[in-house]
Formats: structure tokens, sequence, C-alpha cells
């Protein structure tokens, strides 16, 4: 073993007790897992079938952001749009429970994976690898000050006090683009769709960060 | 008589030794330039617990400003801590930095990842209800930016931003550092790899960040100046690794920072709790092609 991966594997050993509560397990074993999900996801990178099935799934997803904007958009009318100067005084406060109120009731039958749905799998896919492309330290750091509330509720607040944990940029350029006012978060190893204005949460991809294996 | 008055006396001469030296230490020896004309301000990160710590330096800062007159100051995130209704804003700022607004300084925050981001809302804090935007004061532009989601919209607009900016400094700020030998954080190598090319293409001189408990000034990388600057409220003493990336640090105590620019040279000079100066520097523009 070398020294770097010593020092590597040093780390865990350390951190896991500190980060008790982040749900990342870091596992012993060969490459050969990365290995055959890595060939198995360029593998049908390669077929043009399964790239079809993929864009028209992202892009269904895509539609529904945009109708769930639309949404938000009915529901804001006579709520007034904060302005620099609100904050502090608790207009911005009431704004976004009244926002997050009326969406909640708008969308009180909605259920995990309404808006993802067929898309969650791709979601995973660009995280796995992502996390496939990190060291350990990186992929530790990333998830460092990730909120361990799990699971996540869908029309829930976002915990109130939790940091909210920088989501790597590495990530969002490769993740949909969103429109303003949603956002992607980690919450555990979940990944959620985030109402920036109204502070709730749309929707989930439970198990969104997979288990690290090196 | 003398008897009488032996222990009140020591005790009174043991409080007075005790608290001397931070009194003492009270008047900042300045070590910038000071000119007139130079565009003056102050820099700290993770100050808003509403904590005594955070209260103490705030004085240090008052007490810098009456002999180094900053006009405004920069805020590298985590600008509030846990809860943040309106009566937090007045302890865990207006309070603290009464004096200074006061005295007219303005603050332009930066987005940290304990700040709620509606914060970007409060008036005080100069960001018009944008989680990034510049702005510029002299010879100098501000480039502040939300690292919490540095999404690429946020990079599209400050591609945009440094292609059109002129002016003589460019300085970037921001919550997470790109370059950090602290523990508990580090460098933040995403978010490197991303903005760095950025600030080496358009000739970016200076970054700020907090995040880390510490303060760092980094020897400069690909000809840029970076600076953790992350305890003007939170400290992890110790944390500080000194690498190869450190030219100097300060671990042991709370801190901020002093910044002078004028013509082709920055000054700093950072300032403990305490009232020690524990780095100054005197910095070249750099030249650019």
């Amino acid at each position: 073993m070398t020294p770097a991966k010593s020092k590597l594997l040093a780390i865990p050993t350390i951190h896991l007790r500190l980060w008790g509560q982040i749900a990342i397990a870091v596992l012993l074993c060969g490459s050969i897992a990365r290995g055959t999900a890595l060939s198995a996801s360029a593998a049908a990178g390669r077929q043009p079938a399964a790239e079809a099935t993929k864009e028209a799934v992202l892009k269904a997803f895509l539609k529904r952001i945009d109708e769930y904007v639309a949404l938000k958009k009915r529901l804001t009318a006579g709520v007034p749009s904060p302005r620099p100067g609100d904050r502090g005084t608790g207009k911005v406060e009431r704004a976004g429970d009244t926002l997050a109120s009326r969406l909640k009731g708008a969308r009180a039958e909605a259920k995990p994976g309404d808006m993802f749905g067929e898309a969650a799998p791709y979601f995973k896919q660009i995280i796995e690898h992502d996390t496939e492309t990190r060291g350990v330290r990186d992929a530790y750091a990333a998830m460092q000050e990730v909120p361990a509330q799990s699971p996540p509720a869908v029309n829930a607040l976002y915990p109130e006090k939790a940091a909210l944990a920088t989501v790597p940029p590495l990530i969002l350029v490769n993740l949909p683009r969103l429109p303003d006012g949603l956002e992607y978060r980690f919450m555990g190893r979940d990944l959620i769709l985030r109402d920036r204005d109204a502070n709730i949460i749309v929707d989930f991809v439970p198990g969104a960060v997979p288990v690290i294996k090196r | 008589m003398s008897r009488r008055l032996l222990l009140p006396c020591s005790m009174l001469l043991a409080i007075l030794f005790l608290v001397w030296p931070v009194g003492a230490q009270s008047v900042l020896q300045l070590t910038l330039p000071n000119r007139p004309d130079s565009v003056k301000f102050m820099a700290m990160g993770d100050n808003g617990t509403g904590d005594d710590g955070q209260y103490q330096v705030a004085q240090r800062m008052v007490e810098a400003h009456r002999v180094f007159p900053f006009e405004f100051a920069i805020m590298l995130g985590d600008n509030m801590y846990g809860s943040q209704k309106p009566a937090d804003f007045v302890t865990k700022f207006e309070k603290p930095y009464g004096p200074l607004l006061d005295a007219g300084v303005k603050f332009y925050a930066a987005l940290g990842n304990h700040d709620e981001q509606t914060n970007r809302f409060y008036k005080p804090w100069n960001m018009n209800g944008e989680r990034y935007y510049t702005y510029t004061k002299k010879n100098v532009r501000f480039f502040v930016l939300d690292s919490d989601y540095m999404d690429p919209k946020q990079l599209d607009w400050l591609t945009g931003e440094l292609k059109k900016a002129t002016d003589e400094w460019k300085i970037a700020y921001f919550h997470h550092p790109l370059y950090s030998s602290a523990g508990r954080h580090g460098s933040e190598t995403d978010l490197r790899l991303v903005l760095e090319p950025l600030f080496v293409q358009y000739g970016v001189n200076v970054v700020f960040s907090g995040h880390d408990h510490v303060y760092e000034r980094v020897k400069p990388q690909k000809g840029i100046y970076y600076f953790v600057s992350g305890s003007a409220g939170q400290l992890r003493k110790g944390d500080l690794r000194k690498s190869a990336l450190t030219d100097t640090g300060f671990d042991q105590d709370m801190s901020f920072m002093l910044v002078e620019i004028e013509k082709d040279t920055m000054s700093i000079q950072t300032i403990s709790r305490a009232g020690r100066t524990v780095d100054s520097a005197t910095l070249a523009r750099q030249k650019r092609n």
C-alpha cells in the first residue's frame, strides 16, 4: 500500500465518527464495481434508443417543472414580491409563508416522484458518475455539511436552521437547468428539488447519493 | 488598616493585571499607508453568531475605524448563524456593528451556507435582492458570488461581467475558499475548477473567502492573491495546517482584515480580537498581458 493510499484509508476512520449522521459509508472493495457501472453506463450511452428515451424523459421532467412554475406564478398573485429592504422586517417571511401555504394547498395530493418521475434514474446516474470520479476526501467534503434529516417529504419545509450545503458545481453543470426560484440540494443521501421562495421541498430522489466504493 | 486593605488591593491589582493586556493592545498600531484618496475597506467572514466573540471583534473594528476610516466592509458569508428572525438582525448585526453603521460604513455581503437566501433582501447588506452582484469603488471592481450554488447561470453572468470589466483592480469574494490549508474544510476543488480559469483569463487580482474559521494568506496561485478570513465571530483554534499554500496564517484567535488599495498596490493588515496585528503586507498589482 502506498503512503498516499494509506492516508486516504485513514480519513474515513476519523471522519465517520465525526460525521456519523452522514449517510455515506466508505467501503473497501476493488474497482470492479466501479468499472462495471461505468462500462454499463457507457454501453447504455452508446445506444441511440436509450439516448432517445433519456432525452424524452428529461424533456418530460422539464415540462413538469414548467407546469410547476406556471402554478406558482398563479399562486403568487397578490403576494408582494420581496424587495430590497424587506428582510428583517418580517415581510419576506410572511410572503414566503403565504406562498408555501398556497403551494401546499394546491399540491396537497403531490406524491414523491411526481416531478422527477421517470427521470430519477438519470439524476442518480449523473450523481453516481460524479461520485466515482472524485477522491474519497472530495466526496466527503461534498457531503460534509449536508443536513442529515432524512427522509425528506414532499411539501415539507426545508429545515429552517439547517445549513444549505453547497451542491458541487461539477454536478450542477450536468443536471438539467432549472428556472429561477427552484434549485437542487442534497438532504442526507437524497437529492431534493427545493423551491427557494417558499422554502419547501417540491420533490426528491431517494438514495441519489450512492454508497461510495473504492 | 494596611492589613485590612491588603487583600482588596491585591485583588484589584490582579484584576488590572488580567485586564490590562487587552486594554493596552486596543490602541491599534496601524501599518497601512492610510492615504486620503485610497480605497479603504474592511473584510470579515463567518461573523454572525451574536456571541461575545463577535461583539469583541466588532469593538476592535470600531477602534480600527477611528484610525483607519474605511468606507465600506465586505462580508464573506455566514453573516448570520442559527435563527434569522427580524430580532436576530439586530442582535447579530445591527447592534455589534452599530457604531460603524452610524459612521456611514456600508456593508456588501456574500451569502454563506448558514445564511438564509432571503437575506439578500436585507437592506444594510446592499445586495439589492441578488445572490450575486458587482459594484465599483474608484479603480476597483468587486464581484460578489454565491458559492453555495454555483450554477451555470451564475457562471454565465460572471463571465459576462468579467469580460466587460475594465477596472484596474478586480476583486472577487464569496464564502467557500478555492485555496485553504485549514483542516475542517480546506480548498474547495470543485469550485476552483469552474472559477479559477475565469479568474485567470479575465485578470482577477484578489480573492477573499471565509468558511474556514481561521485566517490565511495564501501564496499567490496562478498569479492571484487569495485570503481566507473566516473568523470574525467563529474560531476553529489550531485548525490551520500550514502547508505549501500558506504564506501567513493565524488560528489562535478571531480576526478581521483591513485593506487599502491605492494605484498599483494593495496593503493589508489583519487584526486579532485582542487588537494584535497578526499579518500585514503590501502587494503589487499583477502585470497582465
